[in-house]
């Protein structure tokens, strides 16, 4: 308002003004004896153009900037408005540039930078320590963790920040709805420290979590409060049993509280009930093992230096009593949920090619608007000549031009926010529910996203803006104001820069599609590799013996007792044991080998696993040399090992490692006797190790699971083991599983790479092919004259439909030959996910290459149809 | 008065530097700056009189010139410029170069061949 008052005053200060000076100029004429008729016209040629100048007097104003561009914000959306083919176009290309863009920012940002879902997240510290050096230490889960008296020691010594522990566990409840539940094991201080409160009840006291064992308190989640008690408001002082425990229901936490790991818990209980999550496996009494996240509370005043130097001397101090050898790294990193070094490390390649994929689609997108905005900007030459003719400065309307660039912009980078959202909940749709059930994670935009996609919108205009507009606001505009565009054409050099951008976008839609391209031929690969062992008609059945409090003597027995009553049953090939699931776990350990003269080798780094008699028959691993476990084997906890080829040779060369020992446990645990060779079997993870592999007879029978060989008849092979479970113990949960899921689940991140570099791919094929389609239409529309002489002296049709298309596809082709030039080095960098397909795959090549031409020529052969329909006559005429 | 051939085209800046020069006497309106360029030069420079316009505003963008409306010689309402302090220490400035820079053009051109 103000604005436009100002505007006015302004407009009417400078007409006053100039009307002033010609007046006396008139008057003065007068004075001169010059007839009024001759001095008014002798004062205004001598003035000039009035317009001119009023226009050059408005550009040298103070707030020039500010009223022009609110007027060129107007002009652009009406100029938008009047094309409203052009401006979806563009906006649409623009918004699915940015939405991949940003959708990968933000699944990347609520991974690793998003502030917790706790109360005042910006003083919140993950605090990482890792440790090296001699001794054996041992940690659950990430190399970051710390163990019991090791985090209790840095909590109590601790100046700069408050330190609260955390674990995970699952466990399994006999309670109401029963089944699984989560829980974060917890200090006495965690819940507080994250702004949690009781909606009923209270939390742990720091007596309560002093002793291992002595307090089984619960708190429940606000959920489980609701969906497992049916948000009963006696809840508290009930006992459940998780594990086969009694626990107390002290307290229920707030709604809001969701604890501060990337699962949501279904209940807290002190960190100091740990024994009861892992029978035999007391982590809670083993000083040299690392199970505790330590999470803190930065104190006011204290720099994150500061914390990091202090936490650095308690955690080597921390480590004295019991890990003399080893030194303490410590990081310290704002409160995110899985922003652990390792991640961050091994992560940023891998986000790196992401961003890389993301940004090419968003650059094709720039090219195909640019090139949009050259064509119509080259429709409107005369507009432009006009306006530069009455004296619209060149800057003035490059700054037009730009405006309208960033209205377009702004609506893609908004439509494009949106989409984002869609595209990032769709790759998690993708990731299979067991590695993120129950998650966290959020995906809406917070400010900084909408920021970072405002900025990435913003400087895309300015890229696909600056590009046209400074071509169009360059040429030389007289033969435009007479009307005499008929020598345009795509086929001259006279536009080079249209070309060269239709050049552009083949290269980038051949890099992403060829890459696309090699991924999901990775995949196929993958899916039919020869992996050394059975990859189907195999069931996987795991048991919850850990949480039903199992004895390892009892747990084998049920295994035994399983075993010999499934394997008679019919079509079942043969039945053994594992602990780690195939493709999915995996067990490592440092190892040395024997030497036939008694010394042991250095430890170099080993795959290990414990399998049952018959394993190897079971599992289709040929055994190459000496023989598979046997029965005998497996009762006595025999010290004998099987190694796989790869081992063999590694260590032992072309000599029979048959008879030689192998050192997998402390030196004073003694040695394996080797008593076989298999086949090496291949890991389907990406980043496969490689590492040598050692079998032995198992013992952790706990975690033992069954496998089962069977026929492909299932149905009934299923039932009967979950019969004969029920039977042998009512309370116990069996989970079955077939290998072919785990080996899905073990390829879901080439599979998510494969489909998203694909969905990138064929995005970037409609882009080009649209932006092709629009500068073949646009080439066609400007030589409509040319066409119909040449129909008119009788050109053969065919000929000239061959001449446009041709003529149109000549920069695709060109551009097409330098995609597969980057293509070539795009997927080097992917050869990790590529399980031997080679990076330069000469039939991935030919085949995108082809069908990028194939493509790009229906989308020009339809505009040059339309055009040779035309009647010639008409086409004429339209001059 | 309409452009002749054997008036000098402006070089860049010099308009600038010829309004200051024009106002630096007293506060004038554009026409009257206009009147009084004409006289101290002569009418040796002739320029489209609406370039005056821009360049008054650029000026007054820079803060060298200054602005109030006034009542004119005939009575009628009228925008008039002065210098402002800014204004006036380019304007000495400008002189300054301009002084040296004719002086080393005059020079230069009335070298005679032995001085070369």
């Amino acid at each position: 308002m103000w604005r436009l008052f100002r505007r006015q005053r302004f407009e009417r200060d400078m007409d006053e003004e100039l009307a002033f000076h010609l007046q006396s100029r008139i008057d003065d004429h007068l004075r001169r004896g010059l007839s009024r008729t001759d001095a008014e016209r002798r004062a205004r040629l001598e003035f000039g153009g009035v317009d001119k100048y009023k226009e050059q007097v408005r550009d040298a104003r103070p707030f020039a900037l500010v009223d022009d561009l609110a007027r060129d914000l107007t002009y652009a959306w009406r100029s938008l408005r009047r094309t409203p083919v052009f401006a979806t176009t563009a906006i649409v290309a623009i918004a699915l540039g940015v939405a991949v863009n940003a959708g990968l920012v933000t699944l990347v940002y609520a991974l690793v930078l998003r502030p917790l879902p706790v109360k005042d997240p910006g003083t919140i510290r993950n605090v990482f320590m890792s440790t090296r050096g001699g001794g054996s230490r041992g940690t659950y889960g990430t190399p970051y963790f710390v163990s019991f008296p090791e985090f209790v020691f840095m909590r109590s010594q601790s100046r700069t920040a408050e330190l609260a522990a955390v674990a995970e566990a699952s466990l399994s409840c006999t309670c109401a709805a029963g089944g699984q539940l989560r829980a974060q094991l917890v200090s006495d201080n965690l819940l507080p420290l994250i702004g949690a409160r009781p909606a009923l009840g209270r939390f742990f006291t720091p007596d309560e979590t002093k002793t291992p064992g002595s307090a089984p308190l619960l708190v429940l989640s606000w959920t489980t409060w609701h969906q497992q008690f049916g948000g009963a408001q006696d809840v508290v002082g009930r006992t459940v049993l998780l594990n086969r425990t009694p626990f107390t229901i002290v307290g229920v936490a707030d709604a809001d509280t969701t604890g501060p790991l990337v699962l949501k818990p279904d209940v807290w209980m002190p960190y100091t009930m740990q024994a009861i999550t892992r029978q035999g496996d007391m982590l809670i009494d083993t000083p040299t093992f690392g199970w505790i996240q330590l999470l803190a509370r930065r104190r006011p005043g204290v720099s994150d230096a500061a914390m990091r130097a202090e936490l650095s001397v308690l955690g080597q101090q921390s480590l004295l009593p019991h890990n003399p050898d080893r030194t303490a790294t410590v990081t310290v990193s704002p409160g995110a949920f899985l922003n652990y070094p390792m991640i961050m490390q091994d992560g940023a390649p891998v986000m790196a090619i992401a961003f890389l994929a993301v940004s090419l689609v968003l650059l094709l997108a720039c090219a195909n608007v640019a090139n949009m905005l050259l064509a119509r900007g080259l429709g409107r030459r005369r507009e432009i000549a006009i306006r530069v003719s009455i004296g619209a400065g060149r800057a003035r309307l490059f700054r037009q031009f730009l405006t309208e660039s960033a209205v377009i912009g702004v609506l893609g980078g908004g439509l494009g926010l949106l989409l984002s959202q869609g595209a990032a909940r769709l790759v998690f749709a993708l990731v299979p529910t067991t590695m993120m059930g129950g998650h966290q994670l959020d995906l809406s935009p917070d400010w900084r996203i909408v920021a970072y996609t405002l900025a990435v919108s913003l400087a895309t205009s300015l890229l696909f803006g600056s590009v046209p507009a400074l071509r169009l606001i360059r040429r030389d505009l007289t033969p435009a104001l007479k009307a005499e565009h008929r020598n345009w054409s795509l086929s001259g050099r006279r536009i080079p820069l249209q070309s060269m951008l239709v050049a552009a976008q083949a290269a980038i839609t051949l890099v992403l599609l060829v890459n696309a391209g090699l991924l999901v031929r990775g995949f196929d690969r993958a899916l039919r590799m020869d992996l050394g062992q059975s990859v189907r008609n195999v069931l996987i059945a795991s048991f919850n013996l850990q949480q039903e409090q199992y004895t390892t003597e009892r747990a084998r027995r049920l295994l035994m007792d399983l075993r010999d009553g499934i394997a008679p049953a019919a079509g079942v090939a043969g039945v053994s044991l594992t602990v780690t699931d195939p493709f999915v776990s995996s067990c490592g350990m440092r190892a040395r080998t024997i030497g036939a003269d008694g010394q042991p080798s250095e430890r170099f780094e080993i795959a290990c696993d414990q399998v049952g008699a018959a394993f190897f028959k079971t599992m289709q691993v040929a055994v190459l040399r000496g023989r598979d476990f046997t029965d005998d084997d497996v009762r006595r906890g025999a010290r004998v090992a099987v190694v796989d080829e790869r081992f063999a040779r590694a260590r032992f060369g072309d000599v029979d490692p048959v008879g030689r020992l192998v050192r997998l446990g402390r030196d004073d645990e003694g040695d394996d006797e080797i008593v076989g060779v298999v086949m090496t079997t291949s890991e389907l993870t990406v980043v496969r190790r490689n590492r040598p592999k050692v079998y032995t007879p198992i013992r952790g029978f706990i975690g033992g699971k069954l496998l089962i060989a069977h026929d492909g008849r299932t149905d009934a092979l299923v039932s009967a083991l979950r019969m004969r479970v029920a039977e042998v113990d009512s309370n116990l949960t069996v989970s079955i599983k077939s290998i072919e899921q785990n080996v899905r689940f073990a390829l879901a991140p080439i599979r998510i790479a494969a489909a998203a570099a694909a969905a990138l791919g064929l995005m970037g094929l409609v882009l080009a092919c649209s932006g092709l389609y629009g500068v073949v239409a646009f080439s066609v529309s400007r030589r409509l004259r040319e066409i119909g002489i040449r129909v008119a002296l009788g050109a053969n049709r065919t000929d000239l439909l061959r001449m446009i298309v041709g003529q149109g596809l000549r920069p695709v082709a060109a551009g097409g030959a330098i995609g597969l030039l980057l293509a070539a080095g795009g997927g080097h960098l992917i050869r990790a996910m590529l399980f031997g397909v080679s990076p330069i795959d000469p039939m991935t090549f030919t085949a995108t290459g082809l069908a990028l031409l194939a493509a790009a020529a229906s989308a020009a052969i339809v505009p040059a149809l339309t055009a040779l329909r035309l009647d010639p006559m008409v086409a004429l005429r339209d001059e | 008065m309409p452009p002749t051939n054997d008036a000098a085209e402006l070089l860049p800046g010099t308009l600038d530097l010829l309004i200051l020069k024009a106002i630096s006497l007293g506060p004038l309106h554009g026409y009257g700056i206009l009147l009084r360029i004409e006289q101290i030069t002569g009418d040796a420079l002739a320029i489209e009189q609406g370039a005056l316009y821009p360049a008054l505003y650029r000026l007054q963008r820079q803060r060298l010139v200054a602005t109030e409306w006034s009542t004119s010689e005939n009575n009628r309402r009228a925008k008039y410029y002065r210098l402002t302090t800014a204004g006036r220490k380019r304007l000495r400035e400008e002189t300054e170069w301009w002084e040296r820079l004719v002086a080393a053009m005059g020079s230069a051109l009335r070298a005679k061949p032995e001085e070369v």
